[in-house]
């Protein structure tokens, strides 16, 4: 009976440990978590924070089911990986069998260098724990402080809005998440988050975080200001944990490096989901993605690989649906230009691919509050946002991925005053229908 | 393909009253009654993050999202198809779509 570890409890472990259940069924599969709480939905703590959840929502399997599956769910951090002796050491000094090894042990937040960042008040994002903290600072209804950009950082924000605290949220440039939305885009959001009483700050970073008795009471900006607070929430990016792989002589760049079969460079042990940086043929680059999605996926192609399999993984077009400031937003392949001031690393629910300068056109189209955006290449549709109205957000999702030929329509796209959404609608139907970009 | 959303959306809009938003109105009403009549629910599992507001919110006590992990339409006998979680899901992974039980590859996109 082959035994099986998982180093981690996220999308990327959950799904690995599913598809080596469904080709392996008598395996014996161990998922070892660091948090009691194992696995539970990490982006759904966003609404936990909101209130819109409770805590025992976010679990989408019980006990029963890891039970029916077989799986052995360990809460032991792991400390070392001895791949000669396919063994894994934990941190309390046991050590694990293994024949295959997966490590789906995600991103952790970037901490702020700030000055008194290890003060009682300041908080991230990551986990339960931290999730727990937030709303326990909140209770005190004390002023806030939001440092950061992406979407953690808003998810924290309209958290502590929809829970009556003050919040400030800084900002180190003119906007909000400048690399990846617009500046219609950006003010939309800001302008909805202004109508719940945030305030903005431009161009503001954080000096210093004040305490008292081991407290935060304020923080002490760049420009000198002083900003009374309970609780300063840092969100500036995440970084792959890579301590492990790293302490067992993997191979790592960004995050931990992988073939296409998601192998890492020992043989019989895998890397998926946030930590493992994978070859992108869209771009021709190792990316690190942060986003739930390609997790989940490459935990399948992990697993399916740990049992004997060869499936190669295929990176999807970078896509992801976020909720900013009430707005569900779609974000399609490459949108974006260069990098965020407000991030020192890649931000949560955020990929690299969006970060690619595309050499596009950019026409867009209103509907009230609701906003689409498409990147026009040459002859394909390179990218998207859709804010609002998801309506269109699939047609062009299947445009962009299956890089459809969209000259037809081209030239009426980018005409001025264009009706977007019903030349996609129109164009997408019959090329669904047909899928034959022949008018080329 | 008519949401609640754009339903109720479009019903605002109507209280401030033209011909052509009225015309909307019915038509988006009509949509959403035939969605609900004649459709079913159906996820869009690369969208889903398995927060769990869907099942949250049915009234019924479905576990949409165990649907939408596995891609799988919420046929299931208790769904009343009202709505809720289509409405409530943040990332707009549920949508209705016709069921094509009665009539067969014939209309393409309900709206």
């Amino acid at each position: 009976m082959r035994r099986y570890v998982i180093v981690g409890t996220g999308a990327a472990a959950i799904a690995a440990a599913e598809a080596i259940r469904s080709h392996d069924p008598t395996s014996h599969i161990a998922l070892l978590s660091e948090e009691p709480q194992g696995y539970y939905s990490r982006p759904g703590l966003a609404y936990f924070l909101t209130g819109e959840i409770n805590e025992r929502q976010l679990y989408p399997f019980s006990e029963r089911d890891f039970k029916q599956l077989g799986f052995r769910p360990m809460v032991a951090p792991a400390a070392r990986i001895h791949p000669g002796e396919h063994r894994l050491e934990l941190c309390d000094g046991r050590f694990l069998r293994y024949d295959r090894l997966l490590i789906a042990t995600g991103s952790s937040a970037v901490r702020s260098k700030a000055p008194g960042e290890d003060l009682k008040g300041v908080v991230k994002l990551d986990n339960m724990g931290d999730a727990h903290e937030i709303l326990d600072l909140a209770r005190r209804r004390l002023p806030a402080v939001v440092v950061g950009g992406g979407i953690t950082a808003l998810e924290i924000v309209e958290g502590l809005v929809a829970r009556k605290v003050k919040t400030h949220y800084f900002l180190r440039k003119d906007r909000y998440w400048h690399n990846i939305l617009d500046e219609i885009e950006s003010r939309i959001v800001e302008e909805r988050l202004r109508e719940h009483g945030v305030s903005l700050h431009f161009h503001t970073e954080l000096a210093e975080i004040l305490g008292q008795h081991g407290r935060v009471v304020g923080v002490r900006t760049q420009d000198g200001r002083t900003v009374p607070c309970g609780m300063v929430a840092i969100a500036i990016g995440v970084r792959p944990r890579t301590e492990l792989a790293a302490s067992s002589g993997l191979e790592i760049d960004r995050g931990i490096l992988v073939d296409e079969y998601l192998e890492t460079s020992q043989a019989d042990i895998f890397a998926a989901g946030d930590v493992a940086q994978v070859y992108d043929p869209f771009t021709g680059k190792s990316i690190v993605d942060t986003l739930w999605g390609p997790a989940r996926g490459q935990g399948t192609v992990a697993g399916m690989n740990m049992t004997g399999l060869r499936a190669p993984y295929v990176k999807p077009i970078a896509f992801n649906v976020t909720r900013l400031a009430g707005l569900t937003t779609t974000i399609i392949g490459m949108v974006g230009r260069g990098d965020d001031d407000d991030l020192v690393s890649i931000a949560r629910g955020d990929s690299e691919t969006w970060r690619q300068l595309p050499d596009a056109i950019i026409a867009q189209d209103n509907f009230e509050v609701n906003r689409l955006r498409l990147l026009i290449g040459a002859r394909t549709l390179l990218g998207a946002i859709v804010m609002g109205d998801q309506t269109l957000s699939r047609p062009i999702q299947e445009l962009v991925a299956q890089q459809a030929d969209i000259t037809p329509i081209r030239s009426r796209l980018t005409a001025p005053g264009a009706n977007i959404a019903d030349l996609i609608v129109d164009f997408w139907t019959h090329w669904r229908r047909f899928r034959v970009p022949e008018h080329a | 393909m008519g949401s609640v959303f754009s339903a109720t959306r479009m019903g605002k809009k109507v209280a401030v009253g033209t011909m052509i938003n009225l015309k909307r109105m019915l038509r988006t009403e009509f949509t959403h009654h035939q969605a609900r009549a004649e459709g079913c629910v159906v996820p869009e599992s690369a969208r889903c993050v398995q927060c769990g507001i869907c099942s949250y919110s049915c009234p019924a006590g479905i576990d949409v999202r165990r649907f939408a992990w596995l891609g799988k339409p919420i046929h299931e006998s208790y769904c009343l198809t009202c709505g809720e979680c289509v409405a409530r899901c943040p990332r707009g992974v549920l949508r209705f779509e016709r069921t094509t039980l009665f009539e067969p590859m014939t209309i393409e996109g309900a709206s």
